[in-house]
């Protein structure tokens, strides 16, 4: 007989090996197809369902006296989007790519730069000048000193939101990293356009960072169903000034 | 060097009798006050090497490094220091404006670049009445986001040319002024204490009839580090504070061991 059993320390179904080895023929057969049905559905339990959250921001603006004017026309790139379980917390999956944010031509490269939480983003210099990186924002102040082209630096970030980055010695050099939660994370491409791959089933809070946008909220849930119906769960975010809001 | 003081609301035009004899009565009420005085120096600099570093002609021997701006660390832009007083500390009450309170006003108007905020920057002191103008032919929407977090606040659409609103501004620090149908439109208020200057580069200051007590002293730039100390301005007594907004004293990061 092979016996399903439950391992005491993981609680997952394994197959004893002494039953495998002294079963017959059809039994080895059966042996094969079950160990294949144990293994998918240990790896269902590894593997949590997950489905891909997209969407879009729109600006707005609401007024007693209007109505609600929608804002069109306007670039709406660069808007950081980021989801937070309402219930617990997702352990964070750094990115096996490194982060990079590269000093080249008297610019940062990229301008705004989406990290988890905990990575660690390298400084290099690929211009023949001396530039000195540097941010005082209250998320992770630092200064990497002065260095020359091929030199680099990194920066490990531990604390959520905004880090602006300068040079302080060229004026017009300016950046943002945005530090997530978590790996759930995008920026909008210039429609307001979004997508998040791989959110585990759950409910969220799904939240917007922009410099000079007004901050969003939205509430949003994947459900099995729509892993298994393989679609977007489709979501807008609306960044409305209201009038009349004023201290 | 160029200082600007303040210590409350600009006199108002009507009666200029009316306007001394109320002051007066006013500094009269003050003097009732412990006050003392707080003078010391802001400190702006660049780095040690950094103006050596990039000294070499063949150093920005291109076109895309030529048009690079360099930080004028002899003349930044208006440096603000100011008092925050960090215990109920009675403050002499300002001055009262015959014909009322004058606002600060941001005008929005449109020039041959495109529209922008007229003046671009002001500095105010906290409570201040400031009152922002649409000069433009078109309906904007009108906001603003704190940096700092400090507070949040939405303004009505400026509907027709002329149109304006107010708002009085009760938090301290940086807002930025926000036009929500146009990209690149920004307006900075900087609102600080009663009891501030506006420097432009390294320069010392002066801030006379202080309230005795506690208070949080803040050099501020839109671009470079705040400096921060506490005080205890005494009844009749100078306090001397040397402020510094070089990089200089952020931590510091170890160069990659990959690196040559």
């Amino acid at each position: 007989m092979i016996h399903p059993i439950r391992s005491s320390r993981t609680g997952r179904r394994i197959l004893s090996m002494d039953a495998v080895t002294t079963a017959t023929k059809p039994a080895r057969c059966l042996v094969v197809l079950l160990a294949l049905w144990f293994a998918l559905d240990a790896h269902a339990e590894l593997a949590q369902p997950s489905g891909t959250v997209a969407g879009r921001v729109i600006l707005s603006h609401q007024s007693e006296k209007r109505g609600t004017i929608s804002i069109a026309g306007r670039d709406l790139s660069g808007v950081v989007i980021f989801m937070e379980p309402v219930d617990g917390e997702i352990v964070p999956t750094l990115p096996e790519k490194e982060a990079t944010i590269r000093q080249k031509d008297v610019k940062f490269d990229p301008a705004l730069l989406l990290v988890t939480r905990g990575q660690t983003v390298r400084f290099p210099n690929d211009d023949k000048i001396v530039h000195n990186v540097f941010s005082f924002s209250s998320a992770h102040p630092f200064d990497l000193g002065l260095y020359s082209k091929g030199e680099s630096k990194s920066v490990t970030f531990t604390n959520t939101g905004p880090v602006r980055i300068f040079c302080s010695i060229h004026t017009d050099m300016h950046a943002v990293i945005y530090v997530t939660p978590n790996h759930l994370r995008a920026a909008t491409d210039a429609k307001g356009r979004f997508h998040i791959l791989n959110v585990p089933v759950g409910r969220y809070a799904l939240q917007t960072w922009h410099r000079y946008l007004p901050d969003g909220v939205e509430r949003v849930e994947v459900r099995h169903v729509d892993v298994q119906v393989g679609e977007p769960v489709w979501t807008d975010v609306d960044l409305s000034v209201q009038s009349g809001d004023t201290p | 060097m160029n200082r600007r003081n303040s210590g409350g609301s600009a006199p108002g035009t009507q009666g200029a009798l009316l306007a001394a004899a109320l002051f007066a009565a006013s500094i009269g009420w003050a003097e009732d006050l412990q006050t003392g005085r707080v003078t010391g120096h802001v400190t702006v600099r660049a780095k040690d090497g950094a103006a050596s570093a990039n000294r070499r002609r063949s150093a920005y021997d291109s076109v895309r490094l030529r048009r690079a701006r360099r930080f004028d660390y002899q003349n930044p832009g208006e440096i603000v220091v100011h008092l925050e007083a960090l215990a109920a500390v009675p403050q002499a009450a300002p001055p009262p404006v015959p014909g009322g309170e004058t606002p600060t006003t941001l005008r929005l108007v449109r020039a041959a670049r495109g529209l922008r905020w007229h003046p671009s920057s002001s500095v105010v002191s906290v409570g201040t009445l400031v009152e922002f103008v649409n000069e433009d032919s078109k309906p904007h929407i009108v906001y603003s986001k704190s940096s700092t977090d400090a507070f949040q606040y939405y303004l009505d659409e400026l509907d027709s040319q002329g149109a304006s609103r107010s708002v009085r501004i009760k938090a301290i620090g940086p807002v930025e002024i926000q036009v929500l149908d146009a990209e690149g439109v920004q307006g900075m208020l900087y609102v600080a204490g009663r009891h501030h200057q506006v420097l432009s580069g390294s320069a010392e200051f002066e801030l006379p009839r202080v309230p005795a007590g506690p208070y949080r002293i803040t050099a501020w730039h839109p671009r470079l580090p705040v400096d921060t100390r506490i005080i205890t301005v005494t009844n009749g007594a100078s306090t001397h504070v040397a402020l510094d907004l070089s990089v200089n004293h952020l931590p510091k990061v170890s160069p990659d061991q990959d690196s040559p």
